[in-house]
């Protein structure tokens, strides 16, 4: 509804600007372009739900919107547009090229050329026999005899048969078909479209001696021709080869420079003489052919830059359909359509029962070749340039029937791609894949079953994308009433009030939980990836156990997972899921988010499995990491360990590529908003004050995880210098530490826990009252979200003292409750946060001094200081929330599963 | 109490390794190689203080232009201004975001910008008023208003981008950033009113003049509110976004109003309103920001043309520049509670923004007085970015010390 009222809007503000207040002389181009984009996207999107292609929509809104109907995309604006149609036409011509991948191309490469060969000949032949028998009865000029009657209709024959490449990908790329009978189709389209050109000009060349346009022998002629085609190959391998280099060496700002080649091929080839189209589509080929693994690095450049350029493309295609065509010469065209139907049907039947193609494909190819378009319509101006009155009127008709063809040829094509089975359900077949559970069911003391949510921010963020776009989340049941709700698949629908999406059990034994979570994960991996002076130890025997649950988990997301299924893994505990799953499953997409750092490679040494994880990673087609140092770490623990090439963040892998990035989690920025507007807030305030005591106090917070990695003891040590520095201090500053008990069972967190125990009993003794009565307040236990906020909210300043931390969202969830834009952040540098959150007071934990000088800052800090600083903290926390990770990584994921081409 | 070390972030960001400088006595770079690091990409694109950007790109236009080298031909700078108008728009909307945000805290922004506005107003009548006595005293040639062209100059002179302040250095830093972000607001909402006053010549309507760049603004703004969160894909944000901006600017530049005007209502309606809409363009408009920089900068240099005339407005144009902002800075200061100095000093660089002004009013004005103005701009931008660059830092530095 609000994507309708906004096309209104856009059309009114046109109407009302080019109409009522406008001057005939206005620069036009940028205002067509604008009405252009906006209304054919929201057209576009409305197609979709009653099952056309979204270029019918572009081209509807074209056409409407265009000088033909209601002038709103005035002649002038058309003009514009055209122009930069033809830009449009190299960003396509290269997205196709990008789709010929010679090397998987070849043991089929035959089989294609016959196919597509044998389809040409059959179909022209086909077209040329009934225009040379139906000539006398068109309006063309029926007096022609002979070699020139033979090439006026052979030329006309070749216009027919001529297709659109920019159909077929747009098609393909809007519907986020992948399959065989895409490929098919768009391979077959691109060769028939080198045929055609080549033929084309060849018969150009002929006709203009035969009917005496040019003065040319014909050996120039011919030489003209051969320097366009050989030319046009030259300039577009020249091209596609300097981008390669471009992408393989700089790789920076894909997009503007994919843009700037098509702008080159597109405005640089035809005063040369050159064929734009076949430039352009060879210069995609040269990129996706010479280095395979930078055809890669287009992924998001295209993605990004291919949705404009398409509704561009298509809204100027419409814009400039001459309809007026169809009332002179609506009935032949309408005839002609027909043939070109009829014919297209016959010889691929004829071709693909010669070449053994598939029944299924050989029944639905036919319909990629009826899309004509641009490229037709410039043919035929070149014949009506060469052949006055006779060329005209051949491309008034053609006009006519690409028209037709553009309005009825996308839908059929979608049809066929559809009933090939190949557009995924958009949204649809997400599998997410984790250790902990979103929901889980505990039997009270009552008897009773309860259903909770596990709390944390990745699980929230998660949960709320899967109750919006449904599927399994596969996970292990831990809770005591887990198996007493599961059907006969361990599976129960969750959410409980509203059920979104399903939820997969996965029972484990108490061995299997104390090797691959206790053991391997949490007293191998997490000191390993943690620089915080605990040693990692290695058991064979929690290896095999890891490697075990990590089967089980693979296995069920095997069974689970739909067609074309999105899989997303999450953390540390599913290293080697991936692997299992590419070889049972290889059409399955899968990305893994590893929260934790990544060590560096001399440290990664330590793990005698190194490999067997790094290969399971790179199982993946999307591997993301918080920061980028972390992705820095991995990709040189791949080069030197796997030896795997490597080009910019891509990893080039058994046959697939593996795209490595970072991709900040946030702090779930709306939820706490929400709770900072609850009426209760301030009453909690006030309670949680007198409770602790904080009422006329300068208030520090901090809130950790019990863990090792937390610099808890440094931070205290910090505390305790400020208070001996400043003795004053003592009764007006209260530090509230919360401390969440964590992992238990793992000696290193219960000798974390103890020694922190110790300390804030002596600093309390040594500044207070005794050991619990003193300016530390210690609250070891867990804390509701309100609660928190409402904490965070009280605070002067909150410490964040990490030895080393992926990202740590408690600096995050502090910076979003202060809405009052005050408060001061202490960060580590060891923390990722630090990396997106410059303006926080950054502090090393080991540097003691620098500790307590940063403390004693953030308490005198002036209030415009605090406030400017809190400002641009706030400004970067609510850009990237959480919700905007998850979706983040799953768009990235869906990038990769769109056709050949775009999935690399 | 013991100040956290300044180098403690610095490392953070990328500064010098402290091994190496631990180390020292390495030799010098090569002067080859300090060029190069002077021509790096972050610095060019203003992302370390070393260069500014128009210091590069303002001369590199001019080289590729139809005047040197011609790579850049007439027929090219005409296509690309249909991409200017919609950088302009771009800018416009930085802007209009920048001050929709300022506005949510009204009480604390009211003064700052009443205090950036009234600098910005005291350099605008300055440079317009030395402006028109030079003009008429010179019998300098105009083909255009010569209120409207004195005015257009003053509004160029006001902007300022305090590219020279650390916003972290010191508090009076951080104002100047703040107001070289709100000066720019009073010289938009003006330039409506000059771009009226230019276009009476042609017959158009003052009225529809004045009125249209905040109608059109608010209705962008209000079609950007329905569709950004509404987008279900990234590229398809894009399609919307892209497609919002070009409806802003080509609207502006079909009725000859000001694309910056138009992109400032749609902007500041965007963060007005409720939701995230601002900061989803923000983020977008972010990937772009470096390209719409360098494209206006390259265009600037590119379309000036340094005529006689042009060269003699130059001096006065420096000169009551510099003189409008100690004088606007004098005013100002009081109300923000910092030196006068400081504030001049961090308010020189004139920015991206005064050469926005300039190609918006050289898109307007007859080709003489446009391309006048522009180059006087153009030079005087990079006169005054040279300034800063070298003389603001020590300047600065010595008052405060």
């Amino acid at each position: 509804m609000r994507r309708v009222a906004a096309l209104a809007l856009a059309v009114t503000l046109v109407w009302i600007v080019v109409g009522p207040l406008g001057r005939e002389s206005g620069h036009s181009a940028a205002l067509a372009l604008g009405i252009a984009l906006l209304a054919a996207a929201i057209v576009g999107w409305l197609c979709q739900f009653v099952r056309l292609p979204r270029i019918t929509g572009y081209l509807a809104v074209g056409l409407v919107c265009g000088p033909s109907v209601a002038n709103v995309i005035t002649e002038p604006m058309a003009r514009d547009l055209e122009a930069a149609g033809r830009f449009a036409v190299a960003v396509i011509a290269v997205m196709a090229g990008l789709h010929i991948n010679l090397r998987d191309l070849r043991p089929r490469l035959g089989m294609l050329a016959s196919l597509t060969a044998l389809t040409f000949v059959l179909a022209w032949l086909a077209f040329a026999v009934v225009l040379l028998v139906a000539w006398p009865y068109l309006p063309i000029a029926p007096d022609l005899t002979g070699l020139q009657l033979a090439l006026a209709a052979g030329l006309m024959a070749t216009l027919l048969v001529n297709t659109s490449p920019a159909v077929v990908v747009a098609v393909v790329t809007e519907s986020r078909a992948r399959g065989p009978f895409a490929d098919l189709s768009v391979q077959v389209i691109v060769l028939l479209q080198l045929l055609t050109i080549s033929i084309f000009v060849v018969l150009l060349g002929a006709a203009r001696t035969v009917f005496g346009v040019a003065s040319a022998a014909p050996a120039e002629m011919a030489g003209a021709a051969a320097w366009a085609l050989a030319g046009s190959v030259a300039f577009g391998t020249l091209v596609g080869g300097l981008f390669t280099l471009y992408l393989r060496y700089v790789g920076r700002e894909v997009t503007v420079v994919l843009l700037a080649v098509c702008l080159i091929l597109s405005r640089v080839a035809e005063p040369l003489g050159f064929e734009p189209f076949l430039a352009a589509l060879t210069a995609g080929i040269v990129v996706q052919n010479a280095m395979r693994q930078v055809g890669d690095v287009l992924h998001d450049a295209i993605e990004y830059g291919a949705m404009p350029v398409l509704v561009l493309f298509f809204a100027a295609a419409g814009a400039s359909l001459q309809v007026e065509f169809l009332a002179t010469t609506g009935l032949i065209a309408l005839v002609l359509s027909g043939v070109r139907l009829a014919g297209w049907r016959a010889a691929v039947a004829l071709a693909g029962r010669a070449v053994a193609l598939d029944p299924q494909r050989r029944q639905l190819l036919w319909r990629a070749l009826l899309p004509t378009a641009e490229v037709t319509l410039g043919m035929a101006a070149a014949v009506a340039l060469d052949h006055g009155l006779w060329g005209t009127r051949v491309e008034v008709i053609i006009g006519a029937v690409v028209a037709i063809n553009q309005l009825v040829a996308p839908i059929l094509f979608r049809a066929a791609v559809s009933q090939a089975g190949e557009i995924g359900r958009p949204g649809g077949g997400l599998v997410v894949v984790s250790n902990r559970e979103p929901w889980m069911h505990q039997r009270t003391e009552d008897g009773r079953i309860e259903a909770k949510p596990t709390p944390g921010g990745v699980s929230v963020a998660l949960d709320a994308l899967m109750r919006e776009r449904g599927g399994v989340w596969i996970a292990h049941g831990a809770g005591s009433a887990d198996r007493d709700v599961v059907d006969e698949h361990d599976s129960v629908e969750v959410p409980p009030d509203a059920p979104a999406y399903r939820l997969r059990r996965i029972w484990l034994t108490e061995a299997q939980v104390e090797g691959y979570y206790a053991g391997f994960s949490n007293s191998g991996l997490w000191p390993l990836c943690h620089q915080a002076h605990v040693r990692p130890v290695f058991k064979p025997e929690d290896w095999d156990m890891y490697k075990q649950v990590n089967r089980i988990f693979a296995e069920a997301v095997a069974q689970e997972a739909p067609p074309d299924s999105s899989v997303f893994l999450n953390d540390y505990h599913l290293s080697l899921v991936a692997r299992t799953l590419r070889k049972r499953r290889p059409a399955l997409r899968t990305a893994l988010f590893w929260h934790i750092p990544w060590p560096d490679v001399d440290r990664l040494r330590i793990c005698p499995w190194r490999r067997e994880i790094l290969e399971g990673l790179l199982s993946n087609d999307l591997l993301a990491f918080q920061v980028p140092r972390d992705t820095r770490n991995f990709l040189t623990a791949v080069i030197e360990e796997i030896g795997a090439p490597v080009t910019g963040n891509t990893v080039y892998w058994e046959g697939h590529t593996v795209r490595v990035v970072s991709i900040p989690i946030g702090a779930d920025f709306e939820r706490i908003s929400t709770t900072l507007r609850d009426e209760s807030m301030p009453e909690r305030m006030r309670t949680l004050a007198l409770e602790l005591g904080l009422d006329d106090k300068i208030v520090g917070v901090g809130v950790d995880r019990l863990d090792y990695t937390k610099g808890i003891p440094e931070r205290i040590a910090a505390l305790r210098r400020l208070l001996q520095e400043n003795p004053s201090l003592a009764d007006r500053f209260v530090f509230v530490q919360i401390g969440v008990p964590s992992r238990e069972d793992v000696p290193a967190y219960a000798a974390i826990s103890a020694e922190i125990d110790e300390l804030v009993a002596e600093v309390n003794t040594e500044f207070g009252r005794g050991p619990s009565d003193g300016p530390i307040r210690y609250l070891k236990q867990t804390f509701q979200l309100p609660e928190l906020v409402a904490l965070y909210r009280l605070a002067d300043f909150c410490i964040v003292s990490s030895l080393h931390d992926g990202m740590n969202l408690v600096a995050k969830e502090f910076v979003a409750a202060r809405d009052d834009l005050d408060g001061v952040l202490i960060l580590s540098e060891l923390a990722g946060a630090a990396q997106e959150l410059p303006e926080a007071l950054i502090i090393n934990p080991y540097d003691e001094r620098g500790f307590t000088a940063a403390i004693a800052r953030a308490i005198e800090m002036p209030a415009w200081e605090r406030h400017r600083r809190m400002r641009a903290l706030r400004r970067q926390v609510a850009g990237r929330d959480v919700l905007a990770w998850a979706s983040d990584i799953l768009d990235r994921l869906e990038r990769r599963k769109g056709s050949g081409f775009l999935s690399g | 109490m013991r100040q956290v070390p300044p180098d403690v972030r610095r490392r953070e960001l990328g500064g010098p390794d402290p091994i190496d400088k631990r180390l020292g006595g390495s030799r010098p770079p090569s002067p080859l190689a300090r060029l190069w690091g002077l021509l790096r990409t972050r610095s060019a694109l203003g992302l370390a203080p070393s260069l500014t950007p128009a210091v590069i790109f303002l001369p590199l236009g001019f080289a590729m232009g139809p005047s040197v080298l011609g790579w850049l031909s007439p027929a090219l700078l005409d296509r690309l201004s249909l991409a200017v108008t919609i950088a302009l728009a771009v800018l416009g909307v930085l802007v209009g975001i920048a001050l929709g945000r300022e506005l949510r805290q009204v009480r604390q922004a009211l003064g700052l910008f009443l205090a950036a506005s009234m600098e910005s107003a005291v350099t605008t009548l300055m440079v317009a008023a030395a402006a028109l006595f030079f003009i008429r005293q010179t019998g300098m040639p105009l083909d255009a208003s010569i209120v409207g062209f004195v005015l257009a100059l003053g509004l160029c002179a006001s902007s300022s981008s305090a590219t020279s302040a650390d916003p972290d250095s010191e508090p009076a830093a951080a104002v100047a950033t703040r107001v070289a972000d709100l000066d720019d607001v009073l010289p938009i909402a003006l330039a409506i009113v000059v771009f009226a006053l230019l276009a009476v010549p042609t017959g158009a309507s003052v009225r529809v003049m004045t009125l249209a760049p905040p109608i059109i603004g608010f209705a962008v703004g209000l079609i950007g509110w329905l569709l950004f969160e509404r987008a279900e894909s990234g590229p398809e944000r894009v399609v919307y976004v892209l497609g919002t901006l070009s409806l802003a600017g080509g609207a502006a530049a079909y009725l000859y109003v000001s694309p910056l005007a138009v992109g400032l209502v749609a902007g500041m309606t965007w963060t007005l309103l409720p939701g995230r809409v601002d900061r989803v363009a923000e983020n977008d408009l972010r990937r772009v920001q470096h390209p719409v920089v360098v494209l206006l900068l390259v265009t600037a240099g590119a379309s000036a043309t340094f005529s006689v005339a042009a060269i003699w407005l130059l001096p006065p144009y420096l000169l009551f520049r510099l003189a409008g902002k100690v004088t606007g800075a004098w005013l100002a200061a009081p109300f923000l509670d910092v030196r006068s100095s400081d504030l001049a000093a961090f308010l020189m660089p004139p920015g991206v923004l005064a050469i926005a002004f300039a190609l918006n009013f050289a898109q307007m004005l007859p080709t003489g007085a446009g391309q006048m103005l522009l180059a006087s701009v153009a030079l005087g931008t990079a006169a005054f970015e040279l300034f800063a660059m070298f003389v603001v830092p020590q300047w600065g530095a010595g008052r405060r010390a």
